[in-house]
């Protein structure tokens, strides 16, 4: 017991620093910040607008969905999207680097495991909290409170499942150091996920946006015609697969190995 | 000795195996994804039209953007951001050979590589009958698209020379450019931007590389065609200005040890 508390108190302690470590970086490059997050507040608009343009050219007959429907999809995206990123980012954008220049080598000496090494490496929150608040702040002011919870907790089901996916793209990078699909894969993730999929009978559409079915699968979960439990399970293995992923490229690292 | 740089250029683009990946995700996906989105659409409304669109014309519409957005990958803008971030731009400067053909060498080498690319998908669509344009619309494409394509090269030169004042700068030129290819009609054709929103589009220089051209070939609307050309030209010769004055003072408040 006193083991575990030792533990949670070291990764608490761990994950405070990366918090602080960020904001005190990115307080630096106020630039790039001030651009970013206006360009990030301008795409969103861009993301509301094309759904919207779709909802309103289907003459209200959208897959079925009614226009709260399509608020709450968009909603839940944003904010899981958000809370993916905040995790994942730093890993994504800087694993192939660090592989290429050597530096993975530090990362696989830690005594932090690996695994959190995808959050403490470089958080996310000052790029992505646009997402988190727009997408959250949609969900509280639309939804009955009674609702909120579950559209909350689908929402981090569906973020969990982002950050497996995420993980298993890039990990090859462990291997491969040229390997690097970071900003690839966020624009696919940015650009796919533009309308709900659960009701199309499209194959070649949901084959090409399975990167962020999860959304989709998600608005299924809230209009209850999926069950949370079948979500959650989904969410389990594909956090699992992440976790053997990465535990197979680690085990064939060998220092430099790019 | 360009020969020689465009050679080493194109085998650099196609040695590594993550490009033909990264292509997928860049070029392929972003503008089939929205195009079966609207066919599923409109199956599922089962209507022969969508807002004056039937399932004909936006797959000839998003083929057309599709092709432009390709040819036009020169991914310039994140090279540049590289170059100076680490402050390898040292050595091009220093060296006889001009780093604007440089630039230019690596736009052609990868241009050629997509136009191959290109060439396939738009013979595999016309013979599989997915779309099929007329010879009338291909003559039409060939006036009008390879200026989108300069266009579309000059505004990713001149967000790469944003890197001078800018050290995290991929994620800003992403988000600028996806902002500015959604205005311009990549995803979402012109005619179905709210009303309230179109004036946007008509101020942001990409509805001269996407919309307006795209549904130029597609209606055949020969009376557009002087004021897309003007609109193009006019955007071109901005860029290349503001790529010019950008390109001299961020070398000023370069600091040779990256921005």
């Amino acid at each position: 017991m006193k083991y575990i508390a030792s533990e949670i108190g070291f990764v608490t302690k761990m994950l405070s620093w990366a918090v602080i470590l960020h904001v005190r970086r990115w307080q630096r490059y106020r630039a790039d910040v001030a651009l970013w997050i206006s360009s990030i507040w301008l795409t969103i608009l861009a993301q509301g607008i094309f759904i919207f343009s779709a909802y309103s050219a289907s003459g209200g007959n959208f897959f079925g969905y009614s226009f709260d429907d399509v608020v709450v999809f968009f909603a839940i995206t944003l904010l899981s999207t958000g809370l993916a990123q905040i995790v994942v980012h730093g890993f994504t954008l800087r694993l192939a680097d660090a592989v290429w220049r050597g530096d993975f080598d530090f990362w696989v000496v830690q005594p932090v495991h690996l695994f959190l090494r995808v959050l403490l490496e470089d958080i996310g929150l000052v790029w992505f909290w646009p997402h988190v608040i727009i997408g959250g702040g949609l969900l509280v002011w639309i939804l009955p409170l009674s609702h909120v919870w579950l559209a909350l907790l689908v929402a981090v089901i569906a973020a969990i499942i982002e950050i497996g996916l995420i993980i298993c793209v890039c990990v090859p990078a462990i291997q491969w150091g040229r390997w690097n699909p970071n900003e690839g894969l966020w624009e696919y993730l940015e650009r796919s996920r533009s309308i709900p999929l659960g009701r199309t009978k499209n194959m070649l559409l949901i084959v090409l946006s399975a990167g962020v079915l999860q959304y989709s699968l998600a608005l299924e979960v809230f209009t209850g015609r999926l069950h949370l439990a079948l979500f959650f399970a989904l969410a389990i293995v594909i956090v699992t697969i992440a976790w053997f992923c990465m535990r197979y490229f680690v085990r064939k690292y060998t220092s430099a190995s790019s | 000795m360009w020969t020689a740089m465009l050679r080493m250029f194109v085998q650099q683009q196609v040695v590594h195996r993550e490009f033909w990946l990264v292509l997928l995700l860049n070029a392929v996906l972003p503008v089939v994804v929205p195009l079966l989105a609207w066919i599923a659409l409109a199956q599922s409304v089962d209507a022969l039209q969508i807002e004056g669109w039937n399932i004909a014309t936006f797959t000839q519409y998003y083929i057309i953007n599709f092709i432009v957005y390709s040819l036009s990958f020169t991914s310039i803008h994140s090279e540049m951001g590289n170059l100076v971030r680490t402050g390898q731009l040292n050595f091009w400067i220093l060296r006889p050979l001009n780093f604007f053909g440089l630039s230019f060498s690596f736009s052609l080498a990868r241009f050629a590589v997509m136009l191959v690319f290109c060439t396939f998908v738009g013979v595999l669509v016309q013979l599989t009958g997915i779309a099929e344009f007329s010879r009338e619309q291909q003559l039409f494409a060939l006036m009008v698209l390879p200026f989108s394509v300069i266009l579309l090269m000059l505004l990713n030169m001149c967000i790469g020379m944003l890197a001078f004042w800018l050290i995290e700068c991929d994620g800003a030129f992403a988000a600028i450019l996806l902002f500015l290819q959604f205005f311009g009609g990549l995803i979402l054709p012109l005619d179905l931007f709210p009303t309230w929103l179109q004036p946007i589009s008509t101020i942001l220089p990409l509805r001269y590389a996407f919309g307006l051209p795209s549904e130029a070939v597609v209606t055949l609307a020969y009376h557009d065609i002087p004021q897309i050309l003007f609109g193009q030209i006019v955007w071109i010769g901005i860029f290349f200005f503001a790529t010019s004055i950008l390109w001299r003072r961020g070398l000023r408040h370069y600091d040779a040890v990256g921005a």
